[in-house]
């Protein structure tokens, strides 16, 4: 939008992972490269987040406690200010259904964790925040 | 109650006793019922000839009365032989009767009896037969008493025989002695239908006996086969569940820790390096290696159980393969620079648009591409050429490689193997990669082949079906990752 006071604040990324490690290394990764991070271990005070918070982008793991993250994104497509967030998925299932099915949720991206790099995901966010 | 045991009996054994105990049964029945088909067929025609020799005795006896009558009046004797050689055709079944009734009978006499019978000589032994076994059985036992009733007429129409042959050479029969003969072939013909009728209700009886134990004996192996069929789909039901169980505990439970492992190396690679030691950074790096295999090793496993399993599901979608080919060759490129690898790709730039499944495609791609890498020396040279004949998608990788050994090459493509100028080169590999090309590639009905001379190179060839879209743009654009 070329909103000059916008730019000011650093754009907020939304982190919806349960496991601690992983969570970890990622929030790190991601505010050392100057973003703001949001943090939460399960899916339903992810999506409170998500829709409180308004974050610039979320990262969505999809085997979350409390609300998986398919539920969690369809909620979030469904909210009229949150809707155009972009989400990036990053999980561990690598069904073909999975993939198939967050991908018509609108997503723009899919990475096997095990299978990416931070780099990879890093470059991702940045694609987004542009 | 019986059937409810034995099926809580099976229960309780293991797959492999189960399927011994059914596989035995059914053995068991076939043979059983194979026996019983011999054993029905043989009565069956035991039966037929007795029916069709007891017509040819009534036959002979019929003409015997008639060439005596007749030899009453012409006095000729060619009809007194001709009686005489009726008549012996009823004194030969006699005979092998008689013979047969003995503890201990002389076959060879038995038989000259039933062909003098006028039987034929293939019937004999299943004469002998049913004589043998049935002869106590009863349908059998009253045909074989009326049989034997009809001998004192035999002997009654004998001993005419003799008289009319007397009174011939003297003058002229006697009207008593024709009407006596008469008398005798009438007894003889309600003996003959007798035995007729008595051997058909037995051999209706037989027929439906039999005819019950072979349904029986179906229906016995019907059951059996059903019963290892469900012990089958349910053992492959479990085998199958436990495989899937398998596969999400390895995506979830060991995927995890990996990128834990993987991401945190990354980091500590990315950061700080002036402050390492030499040989510290050279540990990092093996570790950050080390995870980064264990994830693409998991990541090979998932693939083969899902295509052993066939819970893969195709998804067909307009790709651009340049744009595969060249996402797969950037992330190769490292390694690529590092052994001075010479890559030349040999695509038409207006390939147009296929539809194909484009995962399948990428796997099998960075598959054959990250092989040549692995096990071409450096400087080496590999050749990439990918285009579109008859809708079918051709890729061509060669490379001058190690190449395949000529006595392994026929195993190349099986789960886990791997040649041995590869196993010495490459370490760490696990004999998945070519295993799962095919696999995709099969999947995709396309084909794989490759010729390969040991320290010169390898060429794969890949044919796969596409669909060909329109030279201009296709309505869904694929989005690289980043």
């Amino acid at each position: 939008m070329g909103n000059t006071a916008q730019k000011v604040k650093a754009k907020q990324v939304l982190i919806v992972e349960d496991d601690l490690s992983i969570r970890d290394v990622l929030a790190q990764k991601i505010t050392d490269c100057g973003y703001e991070v949001i943090l939460s271990g399960d899916g339903q005070e992810g999506l409170d987040l998500a829709l409180d918070k308004d974050p610039d982008l979320i990262l969505l793991d999809l085997q979350l406690p409390k609300l998986n993250g398919k539920e969690l994104l369809k909620k979030v497509r469904n909210d009229e200010k949150s809707k155009r967030i972009p989400v990036i998925i990053l999980t561990n299932d690598g069904s073909s259904m999975s993939i198939e099915d967050t991908l018509n949720k609108g997503t723009p991206a899919y990475f096997i964790k095990s299978d990416t790099s931070l780099a990879e995901i890093v470059e991702a966010i940045k694609y987004h925040l542009v | 109650m019986r059937y409810f045991d034995s099926v809580k009996y099976l229960a309780g054994r293991t797959l492999q006793y189960r399927f011994k105990i059914i596989i035995t049964s059914i053995i068991i029945i076939l043979l059983f019922g194979m026996v019983n088909f011999w054993f029905s067929m043989k009565v069956m025609s035991g039966i037929r000839s007795y029916v069709g020799g007891e017509s040819l005795w009534s036959k002979s006896q019929k003409d015997a009365v008639n060439y005596l009558v007749k030899y009453s009046s012409s006095h000729d004797q060619a009809d007194y032989d001709h009686y005489l050689i009726f008549i012996k055709v009823s004194k030969g079944d006699r005979q092998a009767r008689e013979e047969l009734n003995k503890s201990n009978p002389n076959i060879t006499i038995v038989k000259e009896g039933f062909i003098q019978g006028g039987n034929s000589p293939k019937d004999v032994n299943d004469l002998i037969f049913l004589y043998k076994w049935f002869r106590h059985v009863s349908y059998m036992e009253s045909a074989i008493k009326i049989w034997a009733a009809a001998d004192g007429e035999i002997d009654n129409l004998t001993a005419l025989g003799n008289q009319i042959h007397e009174e011939v050479a003297g003058s002229s029969p006697t009207e008593q002695t024709l009407q006596n003969v008469y008398a005798a072939n009438s007894r003889l013909t309600v003996l003959e239908n007798d035995f007729s009728s008595t051997l058909g209700d037995g051999s209706r009886g037989i027929a439906m006996t039999l005819m019950a134990i072979t349904l029986f004996m179906t229906c016995l192996l019907g059951a059996l086969a059903v019963t290892s069929a469900v012990l089958i789909a349910k053992a492959t039901v479990r085998l199958d569940r436990a495989k899937t169980e398998f596969v999400s505990l390895a995506s979830h439970q060991l995927r995890t820790p990996l990128t834990a492992i993987n991401w945190y190396a990354e980091s500590l690679l990315a950061s700080n390096k002036p402050k390492r030691l030499p040989k510290q950074q050279k540990q990092l790096e093996e570790l950050y290696g080390a995870s980064q295999r264990a994830s693409r090793l998991v990541s090979d496993l998932l693939s083969v159980s899902r295509l052993d399993l066939g819970t893969y599901q195709t998804e067909i979608k307009s790709t651009d393969v340049n744009i595969i080919l060249n996402t797969i060759l950037k992330d190769l490129e490292a390694t690529i620079k590092k052994k001075s690898l010479q890559i030349s790709k040999k695509t038409d730039k207006h390939i147009p648009k296929i539809k194909l499944d484009s995962r399948l495609l990428t796997v099998v791609l960075e598959n054959l591409i990250s092989n040549s890498i692995k096990y071409t020396p450096e400087r080496g040279k590999i050749t990439i050429s990918l285009s579109i004949k008859k809708s079918r998608l051709i890729v061509n990788i060669s490379d001058t490689g190690i190449g395949i050994p000529k006595s392994q090459q026929a195993h190349i493509f099986e789960k886990l193997y791997r040649a041995d100028n590869a196993k010495e080169m490459e370490a760490h590999n696990t004999g998945l990669g070519l295993y799962v090309c095919k696999a995709m590639v099969d999947r995709m009905g396309g084909s794989i082949t490759f010729e390969s001379v040991e320290n010169k190179g390898t060429d794969f060839h890949v044919k796969i079906p596409v669909i060909v879209e329109g030279r201009s743009h296709g309505k869904y654009g694929t989005k690289s990752k980043g």
